[in-house]
C-alpha cells in the first residue's frame, strides 16, 4: 500500500507519518518512509539523515528512510531515461536548464510522484511506502500534478508517464491519501477542504487522522467542575473542558460535512518526536494495513 | 537605529519595537499563529490612534470572520481613536500590476501576462509569492497612507526563503544572456524531447518579453533588499512552545542573523502556565486526568522555553502569549492577544 500523509502546518502530520511506518515496520512489512521535500519533518521524527535526496538509510525500527527533492528528482530522470549521457553534466549546469526547471509547470512535483511511483510499483522491494507529503498546498500540488501534467505537456515522453501516474493515484487498492489535523476549528476547516479538493480530482482518499485528542467527557463533568475551588485549578479545567467541546463540536461537524468517520489519535505528553512517533505507532497500527 | 535597539534590556513588550518601526514582518513556521499574532499587533497599534495595516498571505477565512470583513478584497475598519486596514496578498494580481507599472509599452506587457511561464511564475515560482509580499509592503508604507503595515509572511518550511526572495528574482532575469549559442540550442532539444516543444518555445518567449523589464525591476528588488536589511523593517518571530517548532526558530533566527536582518521580538504563541505540583483532591477522573496532563504539559513546556529564550541574544523583546479558552472569534478576542503583546 502507498500511503500519502498531508495536513496543516503544525498538526503532528510528520509524527503520524513516522508512526505509520514504525507501526507497518513492526508487524513485518518491508517499508520505506519518504519525506516529498527537505528531509525537515519524517526524516528528524525517525531520527533519520540520509546522505543525498534519494540515498536510503534505514534506521531503528527497522524502517528504511528517503527524501526526495524536485530539482534533483528532475536531474536523475533526465540523466537515466532520457540518456543524456557524456552530455548530461553540462546540460544540468546550464542556466537555461535550471530556469526550464525552475519555471516549468509542475515538472518537479511530477517527477518527484514518478519516483515515488517507480520506488513502490517497479523496485518491488517494499510492501509499504509511506510518503510525508508537507502542509496541504505542498501535497496538492504534487497530487494534481499528473493528471494536469498529462494535458499541459502536449507530447513527449513526459505526457506518457504522467498519464501512468494519474491512473496510480486514483486506484483505491493502492493507494490511500490521509488528511492529518488537530481538533480546532482552523486545522479542521482546512482538513475538509482538502478532502473535498481530493474528491474533486477523484483521488484516492484514506483517513482523516485527528491528532491530540483527549477522550470525550462524561456527562456529570460540568457539575464536578462546579465544585473546584482552587482557582488555579479551575482555571486550567475549565480551559480542558473549553477544549473539549470544541473538539467534540468540530469533529462532529466535520464527519456531517464529509460524510465519513474521522480516527482520533490520543493527545501525548510533550515529547520529542521520535519518542512521539513510537508511542503513537500502535494507536495507527489498524491504519497501517 | 540598531544601535538604539542594542542598548535596551530584554522586554516583554513589543510596545519598543513597534514605536521605532513603519514595518513589521511576522516570520515563523506553519501552524503558529503567525496570522493571528500579525493581526493583533496591528489591532492594538490601530486602537493607540496609529493607523495600521495588516497584509496577510493566507486565505485566512478565520481572520476575515474574526475581523468581520473578507480579506479578499481588502477593508478599513475604523477602530476606536485609529484605523485598522486588513488586505488579503492576491499574488497573480499584484504580479499583473507590477508588471504593467514596470513594462515599456502595453504590447510589452501583454506578451508577458499572456506567457504561460509567467503565469507559472506569478503562481508558483519558488520565492515569487515572498518577493510580491516584500513588495507590497513597501508600496503600502511608501503610499503614505499607513504609518505601520505588519507583513504576515507565507507559510514555508524555510522561512528564510523570504528574505533570499529579491536575489531570487535577480538571478531568474540573469537567465536570458544564456539563451544563445550553440549548447543552449542543444540544451533546448534535450529539454524538448522529454517536455514537448510548445514548452520550450513558451520559455523563449518568456524571456524575450521579460528582458524589456529588467531595469525596472533591478531597481525594486534593489530597494526591497535595502528595506529588509536596513533597518526599517522589525523581524518579529512568532513560535510555538513545542520542541521541533522551537529548534525551527532557532535555526530560523541564526540564518536571520546571517543574512543581515535585525531580529526585533519573539513571540511565543499558546503557552501555558506553570503549576504548582500540590493541589486539593480532585475526584473526578476525567477532570484529574486533565489537572495530571496540563500538570506534566507546563513541566515539559518550562523544560524547553526557559533554555531558548535564555539563548537568544540580548536586545530582542521576548513576549509570551497564553493560550485563551477558546478558537478566536472576535475583535475581543484579537484585543486580549493585542494585550499579552504588551501594546
Amino acid at each position: 500500500m502507498l500511503h500519502f500523509i498531508t495536513g496543516k502546518g503544525g498538526v503532528g502530520k510528520s509524527t503520524i507519518a513516522a508512526a505509520f511506518a514504525l507501526a507497518a515496520a513492526a508487524r513485518g512489512a518491508r517499508v520505506l518512509a519518504i519525506e516529498l521535500g527537505d528531509p525537515a519533518g519524517l526524516c528528524r521524527a525517525l531520527r533519520a539523515r540520509p546522505a543525498s535526496p534519494g540515498a536510503i538509510e534505514r534506521v531503528a525500527g527497522g524502517v528504511h528512510v528517503a527524501y526526495f527533492d524536485g530539482a534533483a528528482a528532475v536531474a536523475e530522470y533526465l540523466t537515466r531515461k532520457v540518456h543524456l549521457g557524456r552530455f548530461a553534466r553540462p546540460i544540468l549546469d546550464h542556466p537555461l536548464y535550471n530556469a526550464f526547471v525552475a519555471a516549468a509547470p509542475g515538472l518537479r512535483e511530477l517527477v518527484a510522484i514518478g519516483k515515488v511511483r517507480d520506488e513502490f510499483i517497479l523496485q518491488r522491494r517494499w510492501e509499504v511506502v509511506v510518503v510525508d507529503a508537507g502542509a496541504s498546498g505542498h501535497a496538492l500540488e504534487h497530487l494534481r500534478m499528473p493528471a494536469a501534467a498529462a494535458k499541459t505537456f502536449s507530447s513527449g515522453r513526459v505526457h506518457r508517464e504522467a498519464s501512468v501516474n494519474a491512473e496510480l493515484l486514483r486506484d483505491p487498492s493502492l493507494v490511500a491519501i490521509h488528511v492529518v489535523a488537530t481538533a480546532e476549528e482552523m486545522p479542521l476547516g482546512e482538513a475538509a477542504q482538502t478532502i473535498e479538493t481530493l474528491r474533486t480530482l477523484d483521488l484516492a482518499i484514506g483517513r482523516v487522522i485527528v491528532n491530540r485528542c483527549v477522550p470525550p467527557a462524561p456527562p456529570d463533568v460540568d457539575d464536578a467542575l462546579a465544585r473546584v475551588d482552587d482557582v488555579v485549578v479551575a482555571d486550567v479545567l475549565y480551559r480542558a473542558r473549553s477544549w473539549e467541546q470544541i473538539q467534540e463540536r468540530g469533529i462532529a461537524a466535520l464527519q456531517a460535512r464529509l460524510g465519513l468517520a474521522a480516527v482520533r489519535v490520543p493527545r501525548l505528553p510533550i515529547m520529542e518526536m521520535n519518542a512521539q512517533a513510537r508511542a503513537l505507532a500502535w494507536p495507527i497500527a489498524e491504519l497501517a494495513a | 537605529m540598531m544601535a538604539t535597539a542594542m542598548q535596551v534590556s530584554p522586554d516583554t513588550s513589543l510596545a519598543p519595537v513597534l514605536a521605532r518601526h513603519r514595518l513589521v514582518v511576522c516570520v515563523g513556521t506553519g501552524g503558529v499563529g503567525k496570522t493571528t499574532v500579525a493581526a493583533a499587533i496591528a489591532l492594538g497599534v490601530a486602537r493607540r490612534g496609529r493607523r495600521a495595516m495588516v497584509l496577510t498571505i493566507d486565505p485566512a477565512r478565520a481572520l476575515g470572520r474574526t475581523l468581520g470583513i473578507d480579506l479578499t478584497t481588502g477593508h478599513v475598519i475604523p477602530v476606536e481613536r485609529g484605523v485598522l486596514g486588513a488586505a488579503m496578498l492576491d499574488q497573480k494580481r499584484e504580479w499583473d500590476a507590477f508588471v504593467a507599472r514596470h513594462a515599456p509599452s502595453d504590447a510589452a506587457a501583454r506578451m508577458l501576462l499572456g506567457n504561460p511561464f509567467y503565469q507559472r511564475l506569478s503562481t508558483s515560482f519558488a520565492g515569487s509569492t515572498e518577493y510580491m509580499a516584500i513588495e507590497e509592503m513597501c508600496r503600502l508604507a511608501e503610499s503614505g497612507d499607513h504609518d505601520l503595515v505588519v507583513l504576515d509572511t507565507p507559510p514555508s518550511a524555510h522561512a528564510i526563503d523570504f528574505l533570499r526572495a529579491p536575489e531570487r528574482i535577480d538571478r531568474l532575469l540573469d537567465e536570458p544572456h544564456q539563451l544563445v549559442g550553440a549548447m543552449a540550442r542543444f540544451v533546448v532539444r534535450q529539454l524538448e524531447r522529454a517536455a514537448g516543444s510548445e514548452t520550450l518555445r513558451d520559455l523563449a518567449t518568456f524571456y524575450r518579453a521579460i528582458s524589456a523589464l529588467v531595469g525596472g525591476v533591478r531597481e525594486r528588488t534593489r530597494h526591497a533588499r535595502a528595506v529588509l536589511r536596513g533597518g526599517d523593517a522589525a523581524f518579529v518571530l512568532v513560535t510555538g512552545p513545542r520542541a521541533s517548532i522551537l529548534d525551527d526558530t532557532r535555526a530560523l533566527a541564526d540564518a536571520l542573523r546571517a543574512q543581515a536582518a535585525p531580529l526585533s521580538a519573539v513571540v511565543v504563541n499558546r503557552t501555558h502556565p506553570r503549576l504548582p505540583s500540590a493541589h486539593g483532591e480532585i475526584a473526578h477522573p476525567w477532570l484529574h486526568a486533565r489537572w495530571e496532563e496540563a500538570v506534566a504539559e507546563a513541566a515539559a513546556e518550562a523544560a524547553i522555553l526557559d533554555p531558548f529564550l535564555a539563548s537568544l541574544p540580548d536586545g530582542i523583546a521576548r513576549v509570551l502569549v497564553p493560550e485563551a479558552h477558546h478558537d478566536l472569534h472576535s475583535l475581543a478576542d484579537l484585543d486580549a492577544v493585542a494585550t499579552h503583546l504588551g501594546i
